[in-house]
């Protein structure tokens, strides 16, 4: 049975896929990551990177080089690579890298409602959004100068009317804070992208829901201690918490109960998974933070996806991991640059 | 000497006495001028160590507040754009009072916060904890900064009004005063020569005097003696056989 499967995923060309992206994944390795801890100069940094499967792709920028400037370049290069994907991906896999657009759609258009409800101009925010989240209806929404002109137009022309028709409204546009309207469309979206990947079923169910699932249980561990101290109630912060973790139904009851970090700690470590992420986590100098075993873990995950074939999950992982790539190269450029070296060794391997 | 090296004034004793005055207020003044002067350049050396302190300060803090930018990016994602939209009040005002220092009015910058804090959700999902940090960190070298810019503010007017205070001691002591000095000195030399000048002219009268006095006296002597003669002259008696040596008038003998 899995011959045929295997004929019949590697017909449909997602296996030309799969194969590109396995190639495209080979990133660097940790001889890499050492040789980049070592550099004293940005230059310096970029001649390492020539050397790596990065190749000359800061070959044509004007010195001095700059950290934003490297961290634009290194984004370029993941959006094409992920481009050129999508563009030879047609009806489920097409469907499948759509939902992983989406997320970034969602930052873009809370962007855009931002800058609506502040009058800013289209040629303004354009720019600063992110390029794998682009959509072609975008335009539309910014001409829009009430908040109802503008929650019809996302209704209408968005890929993302489904998310704001489930949970928000017109008047939670704009009452809402624009980080709730922003955590309920993750949640919303987080939970179709689940329901999608369970029904597909297979490979794919099996590595997208588990990653999936730990996304789910990650954001409502971080909502609670982030939302400590804050006017954010103890309902609000209930209704963002996506359903589709370990954690639900019970564990996020008690998460959504809880006061202190002591109590998230106690609620998390019923679940065999977390209990090791909570360990050896703390806020001296040197101890890792709960968000970076967090990061280590979804690492771990993505990483394992690799290790069965003829799935979807493989993509998903791709994008991952080299976006957490493109952010340790980003981390020790930074460190590199501010001369702050004493945490240039807190980026999280890859391996 | 010239007369602009002192006031054109005539000489006379109230004129010396109103001088004098004149230079017991000029040394006063010089005196107190001399204390403001002093005070002020206390003030100033500590302001001047209080911003080298404020200075390197701000080096840590702002090092440490752009890497904690770099930490809150990496595990928060790129957070500015929404930050920068969201942008309304500013949660951070500066008000502007005066402080006095000897007389000087320096101006004093102080910081005080308007309104909550309307960040408060971002990066709920994630970095939250990155970003408070973030917040405290540039806060506080927002605060540093107001006090900097306070602290140079009052070196700038302190150092002006150093510079003017110092301009009229020495104005006071090396214009004035020497000026008065010498339109004192001056009336003093007039009325000594004046005083001489009534002296000789006093002597001089004498003199005139004691000659006409003398003349007189001559005169008088003179007088006298005819008169003496006179006098003598009757008493000579009859047979007084006039000889041909008195010197009388001899009558002319005509025949």
């Amino acid at each position: 049975l899995n011959f045929v499967f295997f004929i019949y995923f590697a017909v449909n060309t997602s296996g030309f896929l799969e194969g590109l992206v396995r190639g495209f994944k080979n990133g660097l390795s940790k001889e890499d990551y050492r040789h980049l801890t070592q550099c004293d100069t940005l230059e310096d940094l970029k001649l390492h990177l020539q050397g790596t499967g990065y190749g000359h792709f800061l070959a044509n920028e004007p010195s001095p080089l700059t950290v934003s400037v490297i961290d634009e370049k290194l984004r370029e290069k993941l959006v094409i690579e992920f481009e050129y994907i999508r563009n030879h991906a047609y009806k489920d896999l097409a469907t499948f890298l759509d939902f992983i657009k989406y997320s970034y759609m969602i930052d873009n258009i809370i962007l855009l409602i931002t800058g609506t409800l502040h009058q800013r101009q289209l040629s303004e925010l354009l720019p600063k959004c992110h390029p794998l989240g682009i959509f072609d209806q975008m335009e539309t929404v910014t001409i829009a100068s009430t908040t109802a002109d503008l929650y019809n137009a996302i209704l209408v022309d968005s890929p993302l009317a489904p998310f704001f028709k489930e949970c928000i409204s017109e008047e939670d546009l704009n009452e809402m804070n624009i980080e709730i309207i922003r955590n309920t469309l993750y949640k919303a979206y987080l939970e179709a992208f689940y329901d999608w990947c369970q029904q597909k079923g297979g490979a794919t169910a099996d590595v997208m829901c588990e990653i999936l699932a730990f996304e789910a249980d990650r954001r409502s561990i971080i909502i609670t201690i982030n939302s400590f101290g804050t006017e954010l109630t103890k309902e609000d912060r209930a209704k963002l918490y996506p359903r589709r973790g370990k954690l639900y139904p019970d564990g996020l009851l008690e998460l959504s109960k809880a006061d202190e970090y002591e109590a998230v700690k106690r609620v998390s470590e019923l679940y065999a998974e977390y209990k090791p992420l909570f360990d050896g986590t703390g806020n001296n100098p040197g101890d890792k933070t709960l968000e970076d075993k967090f990061f280590e873990h979804e690492v771990t995950l993505n990483v394992n996806s690799f290790m069965q074939q003829f799935q979807y999950g493989v993509f998903y992982s791709y994008v991952k991991l080299k976006e957490q790539e493109c952010r340790n190269i980003i981390w020790i450029a930074e460190c590199i640059a501010q001369r702050h070296r004493a945490k240039i060794d807190s980026y999280i391997p890859i391996m | 000497m010239s007369s602009h090296d002192r006031i054109d004034i005539f000489p006379s004793r109230m004129n010396l006495t109103i001088m004098k005055t004149r230079l017991k207020g000029a040394q006063k003044g010089h005196s107190l001028l001399k204390k403001k002067a002093d005070a002020l350049k206390i003030k100033f050396h500590s302001i001047l160590k209080k911003i080298i302190e404020a200075k390197q300060l701000m080096g840590e803090i702002m090092k440490e507040a752009a890497f904690s930018l770099a930490e809150a990016k990496f595990s928060g994602g790129d957070f500015s754009h929404v930050v920068l939209q969201n942008v309304g009040k500013a949660q951070m005002k500066v008000r502007s009072k005066t402080e006095n220092v000897a007389g000087v009015k320096l101006p004093v910058f102080e910081h005080y916060e308007d309104g909550t804090d309307s960040y408060e959700l971002t990066g709920l999902s994630r970095g939250g904890e990155q970003l408070t940090r973030l917040k405290k960190n540039y806060s506080k070298a927002v605060k540093l900064l107001v006090e900097l810019a306070s602290l140079q503010t009052s070196f700038v007017t302190l150092d002006e009004s150093i510079k003017i205070t110092n301009r009229r001691v020495n104005a006071i002591e090396h214009v004035i005063i020497p000026k008065i000095e010498r339109t004192i000195s001056y009336i003093i030399t007039e009325l000594d020569e004046g005083e001489r000048e009534e002296f000789f002219r006093l002597k001089k009268i004498q003199q005139k005097k004691e000659i006409i006095r003398a003349a007189q006296e001559k005169v008088r002597k003179q007088w006298e003696k005819e008169q003496e003669a006179k006098r003598v002259l009757k008493f000579i008696p009859a047979n007084h056989v006039p000889s041909i040596l008195d010197d009388k008038d001899d009558e002319d003998l005509l025949f």
